[in-house]
């Protein structure tokens, strides 16, 4: 085996080593530029899947190199048991890829840590790591794929796919990548054999080999459905493309102006004030606000915005360790460090990861600050209640700032925010009528004696996470109390089925991916738990399902299954529908009639 | 089923469908330990998907497989040691040097036979520290077939290992392949589409055709079970359904030539019947009588 991985080693050295030297050159050259180690998520998405396209890249050339008939008989007939030859070839390109992917990057946070005053805290040494990782994960996938039978191993490529949906943070994402690496070597283990396109006999295995291509089958028939909005758009019927949305619907809610909506609202309350209301909608400015979807989280790999913000007066950058809880500064211009910044004049650690907001604020999950350049100070303005999180960080709003935590609209004193450095406290509190995981947008509009607020929840609708969209309009008066003033129902505009068709599909795959997408996440508390879908698609899952089944059943007839084999899938496909028959039929290949015999001459 | 110790090959009924293409039908083949086994075939004969099945790369549709007696789909990593195998590509680590895949193989096998070894590359130019992707064909084969009787298996499987060597790099390969004492410890199959090879070095000729079992004994009996007439015969000649045991027909200046097989002194009769005035018999080379066996059956098109 040994032998086989130091061929291997010879055989990709100059690639890994070139490979290693552009990808260090890139990193530096934009390390030259910018931090690294505090660019936007979407930057570190760009290189995970360049990285992932790498080890793909390698995986599908090592592995398609011996997939050839005589390369492959040539590789496996040898006194090796085959997942010893696996090992040692696989191996070979995951030592590739730590020199390629993992090394230069490791270089240029040793370059970032000691030749320059940015920050690098133990999640960024974690990066390496991660995409090294990721690169593995891509590698195995097409490692898989090109060993695989071709008709079903390309779905190996979803599971580095999961990365992209995973809610797990810092040392919990690499959980996720390992899990997805252990879920690859094991399809890459079964495939691995002489005839690989043979249907595995051990049930796990088969179990093993057929979810990814259920769940392949599963999301194509998702994507399939973008088909039919297509449909609508020819015709002219879809909503979206009606320059007059449908009243009273989603699409109406989304794209109206913050005075429509609460109009909107207005217009279903039966308060003798609406009147008034609507002329005031009509006078004043209306505060809009869009809840927060992520908050940054302790030791997370990327970061949902650079953590720095600039003192422009006194020419210095300061940047959020996550190790020391506070923000480090460096002089812009001679890049000499200038010290710690904690919370107030103790300079106390921040309670979580701190970001800079808009209206000079710096917030986080727990509290809102404002930093004075004079002092050179941060100080805690708004710090929420015990339990509730930061949704919508302060924003004026009339004479008074507007804050959202996960439960409550909050309205602090605007006087106070400007001209002091206290900790400020509310003067009115309106509870949430929803979870924030569905509310889509706020909007306010200051009263003579208080205010007047709609809550409007849509976000997940056309995902078939909120079933029951609706719009809650309340006043608020100067003593606090609330009083609801209309509710009204909003409609899905697209047809129940369409729109929930990932759970009629199959039930069980997507509480598969739910589960796989929250795998070793925290509970968010901006994250809303998916409604239960209507009788009507339950019924229609299970329409599918009892679909499937008797299709199985046909077409298992057609293939080699044992007895039990055969009715293990059936039972299978009724559990879980659809995509379940999908991977019957391609898992395995209709029974060859067999020959009858002839005479020979010989 | 069972397998006898003496034969190295057993299959039983053995078939393979691709789709609507049946490339082995219902074989039942049986090849003694010992001795070299010639399997000649046109192309899509089988034979490829014969030593797939046999290596258990690819599961029968039908029927059973055994190798050194062990069910084909069931090789363990030691089964394997005790097969060689040599096809016609040479698949060999280009990237790596001549010591190192000696080296290499040498450590997997554990019952390596450095004197085969030397004994074969000896016959070629080929220093170790070369890598093998500047090896040239020739010398590819020749290291490859010492990488394999180095080995010291049981059964050797070499197919068609010669093809596109020129014709010193063939004559090389086959007297490093009868020259080598490791090559007389073990029972070879050897697939090739050269007859004068074939004729060369085998001890048995199995002939294949459409995935059937057409012949299976020595090459001198097969070569005697086919008969060359030449005839003259004023016109056309008989018709030549009516020719029992014809592979081949010729007219050449006026004569007809025929290729039979199975035919005795009879067909003389046969062809004085049609009105042949003059009959002569002449025996066939090997290359000729197995060609035009193959060519018997080829497809042509339904006007043809």
């Amino acid at each position: 085996m040994i032998d086989l991985f130091k061929g291997e080693l010879l055989r990709f050295r100059l690639w890994a080593l070139v490979a290693a030297v552009i990808n260090l050159v890139a990193l530096g050259f934009m390390s030259r530029l910018v931090d690294l180690a505090q660019q936007p998520l979407v930057v570190y998405q760009v290189a995970s899947m360049v990285y992932a396209v790498a080890g793909a890249l390698l995986g599908l050339f090592q592995m398609g190199s011996y997939r050839k008939p005589n390369q492959w008989l040539n590789l496996l007939h040898r006194p090796l048991h085959r997942l010893r030859i696996a090992g040692a070839l696989t191996a070979a390109g995951v030592v590739v890829l730590l020199v390629a992917v993992a090394l230069p990057i490791a270089l240029v946070a040793v370059y970032q840590e000691s030749l320059t005053p940015r920050v690098v805290d133990m999640r960024h040494w974690l990066l390496p790591i991660a995409a090294w990782l990721i690169a593995v994960s891509g590698y195995l996938a097409g490692a898989y794929a090109m060993v695989g039978d071709r008709r079903y191993a390309f779905t190996g490529f979803l599971l580095p796919n999961l990365f992209m949906y995973s809610q797990a943070s810092g040392v919990a994402m690499l959980g996720v990548h390992l899990f997805a690496i252990a879920f690859l070597v094991v399809l890459l283990a079964i495939a691995f054999k002489p005839d690989p396109a043979a249907p595995s006999r051990n049930p796990l295995a088969v179990l093993a080999v057929a979810l990814p291509v259920q769940v392949g089958a599963y999301f194509l028939a998702w994507m399939l459905g973008y088909g039919v909005e297509l449909g609508w758009t020819v015709s002219g019927t879809h909503p979206l493309g009606m320059p007059v949305p449908p009243k009273g619907g989603y699409i109406e809610a989304d794209r109206a102006e913050g005075k429509d909506m609460l109009l909107l609202g207005i217009d279903a309350s039966r308060s003798p004030e609406a009147a008034l209301w609507r002329e005031q909608v009509a006078l004043s400015d209306v505060h809009t606000r869009y809840p927060l979807r992520n908050l940054p989280v302790r030791n997370t790999l990327t970061n949902p915005a650079p953590m720095e913000f600039d003192d422009g007066e006194n020419s210095v950058r300061w940047v959020f360790s996550h190790d020391r809880m506070r923000f480090v500064g460096y002089g812009t211009l001679d890049k000499r460090a200038r010290g710690e910044l904690g919370v107030g004049e103790t300079r106390a650690a921040f309670p979580a990861p701190t970001l800079q907001y808009a209206a000079g604020f710096l917030f986080n999950a727990n509290a809102a600050y404002q930093y004075d350049a004079g002092q050179q100070r941060i100080f805690e303005r708004i710090r929420l209640p015990r339990g509730e999180v930061m949704a919508s960080p302060p924003e004026p709003a009339g004479d008074n700032v507007l804050v959202l935590s996960d439960r409550a609209a909050y309205f602090y004193p605007g006087r106070e925010a400007v001209n002091g450095l206290d900790l400020l406290q509310p003067l009115l509190r309106v509870p949430m009528p929803g979870h924030v995981g569905n509310l889509s947008r706020v909007d306010a509009i200051e009263l003579l004696d208080g205010y007047l607020v709609s809550f409007t929840y849509t976000w997940g609708v056309w995902s078939g996470e909120l079933q029951q969209p609706f719009q809650q309009l309340v006043r608020v008066d100067d003593a606090g109390k609330v009083h609801e003033v209309a509710r009204r129902a909003i409609n899905i505009d697209l047809p129940s089925a369409y729109t929930n068709r990932n759970t009629w599909l199959s039930p069980v795959i997507r509480a598969l991916c739910l589960g796989a997408r929250n795998l070793f996440a925290a509970n968010d508390p901006l994250k809303a738990k998916p409604e239960r879908v209507p009788p009507s698609v339950l019924w229609l899952a299970a329409a599918c399902c009892l679909l499937s089944l008797l299709a199985a059943i046909w077409v298992s007839g057609r293939q080699v299954h044992s007895t039990r084999g055969r009715w293990a899938w059936v039972v299978l496909c009724g559990v879980l529908g659809l995509p379940a028959l999908a991977s019957l039929w391609l898992l395995y290949p209709r029974r060859e009639p067999l020959p009858v015999a002839s005479p020979t001459l010989a | 089923m069972n397998a006898s110790n003496d034969d190295v090959i057993e299959t039983r009924a053995l078939s393979k469908r691709y789709g609507r293409k049946l490339a082995l039908d219902n074989l039942d083949l049986r090849i003694p330990r010992g001795r070299v086994h010639a399997i000649v075939g046109a192309n899509g004969a089988g034979k490829s998907t014969l030593f797939r099945i046999l290596l258990g790369f690819m599961p029968p549709s039908a029927g059973e497989a055994r190798i050194l007696g062990k069910d084909s789909q069931q090789l363990t990593p030691q089964d394997r040691a005790r097969i060689g195998f040599v096809n016609e590509e040479h698949t060999l680590p280009n990237w790596m040097r001549v010591a190192q895949v000696t080296a290499m193989q040498k450590h997997q096998y554990a019952r390596w036979n450095q004197q085969a070894f030397d004994g074969v590359i000896g016959h070629y130019h080929v220093l170790p520290e070369q890598k093998v992707g500047q090896l040239s064909r020739g010398e590819r084969a020749g290291f490859n077939l010492a990488l394999a009787l180095a080995q010291r298996p049981e059964l050797l499987v070499l197919d068609e290992p010669t093809l596109g060597l020129d014709v010193v790099a063939k004559r090389a390969f086959l007297e490093s392949l009868l020259y080598s004492n490791a090559a007389d410890d073990c029972t070879v199959i050897y697939c090739s589409h050269q007859m004068e090879e074939i004729e060369r070095v085998a001890d048995n000729l199995i002939i294949l055709e459409r995935g059937q079992l057409k012949n299976m004994s020595a090459p001198e009996d097969f070569t005697a079970r086919v008969s060359h007439w030449v005839a003259d015969v004023p016109f056309k000649g008989p018709e030549l359904h009516s020719v029992p045991g014809l592979l081949e027909v010729q007219r050449l200046d006026g004569l007809h030539h025929y290729l039979v097989l199975d035919q005795d002194a009879g067909f003389e009769r046969f062809l004085r019947a049609s009105g042949a005035r003059n009959v002569q018999s002449m025996p066939v080379s090997l290359d000729r009588a197995v060609n035009a066996f193959l060519a018997k059956n080829h497809a042509a098109p339904a006007a043809a």
